[in-house]
């Protein structure tokens, strides 16, 4: 079981994310914009943040890079709707640990999300 | 003409001072006439009174001749003149000829319309003023001076546009006049006023410039909306893929209700995705990442990825495709796209029990990948509309098959886009063949 954060505008691509990981057992916290996020990332200690890159705030890409300021490893993975070629290995470049596209396969995305997890220490 | 021969006299003094009878005398030869005369009256006292009528009789029909002479080579003039100015009043450019101190010789009425050449300065006649007009009409009239002057000392032609001080738009040619001696004596501009041609030309480049803007921008508003449409499409499916899940039992009605939402959910994606594809190509967006691709290797994955949907039509898959076919130069994505769309049209329009053959040869410098179908084929008068959006065939039970109707519009600018083609060929209940060739890479 691990703590994720879900940071995402859409309320129903939220709630399903977040049911879908409630589903296999973790612990889910969401939030709808940037300062949201940050204010979460405050308060509580995540194994992993599953990212929007539009999102108002700034934009996923600016949280991103505050939490790379003072913690390189956990998991952060990109979570968009956009498909252009390019796009992957462009987030990879700028410090995501893993990019997943919209639309999800609700049957996969659970086992893909904790792909990206660090084993116990 | 009266002939100089009606005065034998006066005949015969002229043909020993070598004039010729028919052409008016020169002056040197009028000269010796009058010494011949003066030196004939001295020597001949004996019949001095004949000589004497004799001459009054000349000098009566010397004017005659003079008058006569003189008629002549003005009414010539007139007339030549006459040729001249009908010649330059009917031709549809504006004339000006100018000489060598730029004093115009002769221009037409066109001209002096274009040149806007005061009425009362016309009457007037001033040659040099005129021309002084005539230039200072031009925008740019300091460079023309330069470059006529420059021009009367070359003998070459010139062409060039001149842009009036009224805004219209003169196409000048300027060619040198010489004598038969070769000396340039002066300039003949032909001017036609192209504004009307050059508005046309300008508005036509300007509908061009603002029909392309806004297809752009319909593009770029296209493929913006299309990955806004997408997040929507996103809880739509999951969501209903989500309750499909769910432990508690659903009733059949309800199941099936929501497998329609997920399908229909993910058919509009797909239609999203091809118009964001569609509208990406059309806004220049599309960027290929060209690689070499072993061709079997994109069959495969094409074939793979249609196969749940052949096995549950019943048609059959059948690869063909020999090893020593050479690579191809394509995005990999885009490769498998295009193969994608053509192995899952073939099988949507073959019926149970039919094949699907996917095979690759080295055609020159390209590879042809053909993909054929023992499917319903395509009448002739439907084959023009292959290509377009949302021109979908129709299956012959009048069904419209799955997909988006835009699959081979996309497909053919995919194939386009790597320098390749597509070409099909089809028997109506027999089937179809589609060939795309693809450069070697």
């Amino acid at each position: 079981m691990a703590r994720i954060l879900v940071v995402e505008d859409d309320l129903w691509s939220r709630r399903l994310v977040f049911e879908l990981l409630v589903l296999r057992g973790h612990d889910v916290l969401c939030a709808a914009g940037v300062s949201d996020g940050r204010a979460q990332l405050d308060s509580v200690r995540f194994d992993a943040v599953l990212l929007d890159i539009n999102i108002p705030g700034g934009g996923g890409e600016l949280l991103l890079q505050e939490i790379r300021e003072y913690n390189t490893v956990i998991p952060v993975i990109a979570f968009t709707a956009s498909a252009m070629a390019g796009d992957r290995e462009r987030f990879l470049a700028e410090g995501f640990t893993g990019h997943l596209s919209k639309p999800i396969d609700v049957k996969s995305f659970g086992e893909t999300v904790e792909s990206y997890l660090l084993p116990p220490a | 003409m009266m002939p100089l021969t009606q005065h034998p006299l006066l005949a015969q003094l002229l043909r020993r001072v070598g004039a010729n009878e028919a052409e008016p005398p020169t002056l040197d030869a009028w000269r010796d006439l009058l010494k011949l005369v003066s030196q004939m009256y001295y020597e001949s006292d004996h019949d001095r009174d004949t000589l004497e009528r004799s001459i009054e009789n000349s000098s009566r029909d010397m004017q005659q001749l003079y008058q006569d002479l003189k008629h002549r080579t003005e009414s010539e003039r007139v007339e030549q003149e006459a040729i001249m100015r009908a010649t330059l009043e009917s031709a549809i450019e504006g004339i000006m000829i100018v000489d060598n101190k730029r004093q115009v010789i002769a221009m037409n009425k066109r001209f002096a319309e274009m040149a806007q050449l005061p009425e009362s300065e016309l009457a007037q006649r001033d040659q040099r003023v005129l021309a002084a007009l005539a230039v200072k009409s031009v925008k740019t009239a300091e460079s023309v001076l330069s470059r006529i002057d420059g021009m009367q000392e070359t003998d070459g032609t010139w062409r060039d546009e001149l842009e009036l001080i009224n805004g219209s738009v003169i196409d000048y040619f300027s060619a040198p006049v010489r004598t038969p001696d070769g000396t340039q004596v002066a300039r003949v501009g032909f001017f036609r006023d192209i504004t009307a041609e050059r508005h046309a030309h300008q508005q036509l480049e300007q509908a061009r410039e603002a029909a392309e803007a806004a297809s752009k921008a319909k593009s770029l508003f296209l493929a913006n909306i299309s990955h806004e449409l997408r997040t929507p499409l996103t809880a739509v499916i999951g969501l209903a893929d989500l309750l499909l899940l769910e432990r508690d039992p659903l009733v059949d009605r309800q199941r099936e209700y929501l497998e329609g939402i997920a399908s229909s959910g993910r058919h509009l994606l797909a239609l999203v995705n091809d118009v964001l594809d569609l509208a990406k190509i059309e806004a220049g967006k599309q960027e290929l990442t060209l690689r070499s691709i072993p061709v079997h290797e994109a069959i495969e994955e094409g074939l793979t990825a249609i196969s749940p949907l052949a096995n549950a039509r019943g048609v059959s898959l059948e690869p063909a495709t020999r090893n020593d076919v050479p690579n191809v130069r394509a995005d990999r994505v885009r490769l498998r796209q295009i193969l994608y769309n053509l192995i899952s049209n073939a099988v949507k329009f073959t019926d149970y029990g039919g094949v699907v053959r996917v095979r690759a040869r080295q055609d020159g410098d390209r590879v042809a990948i053909a993909v054929s179908d023992t499917g319903v084929g395509i009448a002739p008068a439907d084959l023009s509309r292959l290509y377009r959006s949302f021109e979908q065939l129709k299956l012959p039970s009048g069904d419209r098959p799955g997909g988006t109707g835009l699959g081979l519009a996309l497909t053919k600018r995919l194939v386009e886009m790597h320098g390749g083609t597509i070409d099909v060929e089809s028997e109506l209940g027999v089937g179809t063949t589609f060939t795309v060739r693809i450069p070697v890479g």
